[in-house]
């Protein structure tokens, strides 16, 4: 995981994040697939168009301190990601569902949202030259 | 063979995909349903031999099908619920309602086509 708050989300979590990678392997998945590329490719695509809604939808809820609705958003993209294998966003997922529905500390909410939002380019990264890897090889 | 008619109530696109491929390869013809008004609508003039649902949509909850299934349209269609980890209260609350079974998720489609032949195989 490359976030710079990263030690920052350690502590505040109390989870040790170090572990998780970024880096994606979609095999797995393009097995559940049975081999289907095209499919794959979809996933892949709605997978990215979910994570830059959450992105978007938790500034708005953050706004309004709605955080019934950040952590139905949280829920909604959780699946998801844990479907991808994508773990360091699904560890950030889960700690902004369990802080919508205990603490609801804005300023912890707001900055674990970041994380999201810092950690998401990595990820899509990986998973933009993981799907190139498949195409080509 | 007339394939059995199963109906995907999940407002999930990702997971949505990929089980509906799954299930189509599998032998099935899935209808997709994204939110509670398109469930409603599809069982107002269709009865499917097995539905597969999320707890939590939009509009109109699993639950909410659960009982809707089984007190308003008094069907005995085999339910599935499709739960998240940890939700084992809503569980237990699907099944007093009359759901079949359940999955968690992340939901693995081969376990899910095996519990679909299972539900199907007990009627």
């Amino acid at each position: 995981m490359k976030t710079k708050n990263l030690l920052d989300l350690h502590q505040l979590s109390g989870i040790n994040l170090h572990e998780l990678s970024t880096n994606v392997d979609l095999e797995p998945i393009l097995e559940e697939c049975m081999g289907e590329l095209d499919l794959l490719q979809q996933l892949v695509s709605l997978y990215h168009e979910n994570a830059l809604e959450f992105i978007g939808a938790a500034r708005i809820h953050l706004l309004n301190s709605d955080f019934k609705e950040l952590g139905l958003a949280a829920h909604k993209i959780k699946a998801g990601l844990a479907m991808m294998r994508t773990d360091s966003l699904h560890a950030i997922i889960v700690l902004i569902q369990k802080e919508c529905s205990e603490d609801q500390d804005p300023k912890h909410l707001q900055f674990l949202s970041d994380c999201f939002a810092e950690e998401y380019p990595t990820v899509k990264d990986s998973i933009d030259t993981a799907l190139a890897n498949l195409n080509h090889g | 063979m007339e394939k059995k008619k199963l109906l995907l109530a999940e407002d999930d696109q990702l997971l949505a995909s990929l089980l509906t491929f799954r299930l189509q390869k599998g032998g099935y013809e899935v209808k997709h349903s994204a939110d509670g008004k398109q469930v409603k609508e599809y069982l107002s003039q269709n009865t499917p031999d097995i539905i597969v649902s999320d707890i939590m949509m939009p509009y109109f909850s699993g639950m909410e099908l659960i009982a809707y299934v089984r007190k308003e349209l008094n069907l005995h269609v085999p339910i599935i619920i499709i739960s998240s980890a940890g939700n084992e209260e809503n569980v237990l609350n699907a099944f007093e309602l009359g759901a079949n079974d359940f999955i968690s998720k992340p939901v693995s489609p081969s376990e899910l086509l095996v519990r679909v032949a299972r539900e199907l195989n007990k009627n």
